[in-house]
């Protein structure tokens, strides 16, 4: 199995697309980052307008902490349209190269295989995270340093450097794990679907339903739908955190994960191999 | 018609009576400005709290430096916010420019009294409409002003102070201000919801509580 996870990786490691699209992925950052500090000033201006009436404002809220809540709005759009392209190609390419026949002329299992290629999505999704985060970081705290995080959700919050940093952090992994839920939906597609282009227009077309129902009040179903869980992140950028929410959330979203994976799995040993 | 002169007249006599310009500054707002001004440099330390119904921010510290005839100075690591008015010790917006004083009365408050003055600016560099502002005639020590000001609203500010001391430890400023208007839909998920409240709510009262700790206050 850890062969198989091994070879897997090499196999995207040897693809140019692979590289491609983290490059994309850099280069939407630099732009978030660069429209978050040219956009952020004006934002935070018009925000503050008028509270400098009646106050003398004093310190720096357009820091790191500011840019790189910007960026965790807007990368997950982009950012997961890229990874699923790129990892629903770990299923694609085998039906398009036909190298999913030769593997299974082999004494490989079906099930330690498919198994292989989500661990491989899950990793590969990691890796990326990693990178994006890393590089995130160093660019909005050394360009624009650190201080008061200032939100507007119930109000506007005003959220002190250490902690704002911890919550950065965990927006970020909750934001992670949420890359791993659409990635290995990407890979329950390829299964299903096979054809490499039907495979990024329905990964689009979840993004794009997704982002619509998040703005549909669906009352009971808020907490309990998919899409509805997918901006969890930002649970962490309250003044006041609702953990049992927190937690209720990011354990449906492993939920689906989960079933997701199972229903691949499933289809994947019912199917014929051809 | 006789009777509406006379009435006129013995208003104008009565309001001459109680109204005094700065040439003549009344005695208690002098003794509260000697007072006040004999205070050449002040440091400390001063924790912000708000109340504030639709902002979120913890207890912010700064130090603070006064130096006499120059605007306060604030120095923190963090971000903070001070109200514009309540934290000028020197009142330089009333003693700087000419003023009708117009004497309320006096009254007792736990034991001392205190006189109430209505501060009408007579130059229009002042940026108060009116402002209305009670002493303490035991200590001279302004304990409460509500100031309307030309631009920024009206603030109320009460102030506590240590014994005699010329500078207060602790100020109180309510005041009134709209509810901040939200730009972009990429700070928060919830802003169409929370314009559309924020417009029915209207303007909103906030209130702002300094604490002051002075570490050394040099008088003259």
């Amino acid at each position: 199995m850890i062969k198989m996870i091994q070879i897997e990786l090499f196999k995207l490691s040897q693809q140019k697309r692979t590289y491609y699209g983290i490059a994309v992925i850099i280069a939407i950052e630099l732009f978030i980052i660069l429209g978050a500090y040219v956009q952020g000033k004006e934002v935070l201006a018009i925000l503050l307008e008028n509270l400098s009436q009646s106050f003398i404002l004093e310190g720096n809220l357009m820091n790191g902490h500011l840019v790189m809540y910007l960026v965790l709005n807007s990368l997950w759009f982009n950012f997961p349209l890229i990874l699923m392209i790129l990892v629903s190609g770990i299923m694609t390419n085998e039906y398009k190269d036909g190298t999913i026949q030769t593997t299974f002329l082999q004494a490989v299992s079906k099930r330690e295989w498919i198994l292989a290629k989500y661990a491989t999505a899950i990793i590969f999704t990691l890796i990326v995270c990693a990178i994006l985060i890393i590089s995130s970081m160093c660019l909005a705290y050394g360009l624009f340093g650190q201080g008061d995080l200032i939100t507007y959700l119930n109000g506007l919050n005003f959220i002190e450097s250490p902690q704002a940093y911890n919550r950065i952090l965990a927006g970020f992994a909750s934001g992670t794990l949420l890359m791993i839920c659409y990635g290995v939906c990407s890979i329950s597609l390829a299964i299903w679907f096979k054809d490499q282009t039907i495979t990024w227009i329905l990964c689009a077309f979840l993004l794009i339903f997704n982002g619509l129902l998040l703005k549909i009040d669906l009352g009971w179903f808020n907490s309990w739908l998919l899409p509805k869980v997918t901006n969890s992140w930002q649970l962490f950028f309250y003044y006041d955190m609702n953990l049992s929410t927190i937690w209720h959330h990011h354990a449906v979203l492993i939920a689906y994960s989960l079933l997701i994976i199972a229903l691949g799995i499933i289809s994947f040993e019912r199917k014929e191999i051809g | 018609m006789i009777r509406t002169t006379i009435t006129c007249l013995l208003t104008v006599c009565l309001w001459g009576h109680y109204v005094q310009a700065q040439g003549a500054l009344p005695e208690s707002l002098s003794l509260v400005k000697e007072k006040i001004q004999s205070v050449q440099y002040a440091e400390g330390e001063v924790t912000l709290t708000t109340d504030i119904d639709f902002i979120n921010m913890p207890q912010k510290k700064a130090n603070i430096v006064y130096t006499q005839g120059k605007p306060l100075t604030y120095e923190s690591d963090n971000f903070i916010f001070i109200p514009r008015k309540g934290l000028d010790f020197s009142w330089n917006n009333l003693f700087d420019y000419d003023f009708i004083a117009v004497d309320r009365g006096t009254e007792q408050v736990e034991g001392n009294t205190w006189q109430t003055f209505h501060i009408i600016p007579n130059d229009k560099r002042a940026d108060f409409a009116i402002m209305t502002l009670a002493i303490n005639l035991d200590s001279q020590q302004i304990m409460t002003a509500e100031i309307a000001t030309k631009k920024e609203g009206t603030f109320n500010l009460i102030f506590s102070y240590d014994n005699n001391s010329p500078l207060p430890t602790r100020i109180e400023a309510s005041f009134e201000m709209e509810k901040v208007k939200i730009p972009l839909n990429f700070m928060g998920n919830d802003t169409q919801i929370d314009r559309k409240s924020m417009r029915a709510e209207g303007n909103k009262t906030g209130q702002v509580f300094l604490d002051l700790k002075w570490s050394e206050i040099q008088v003259d």
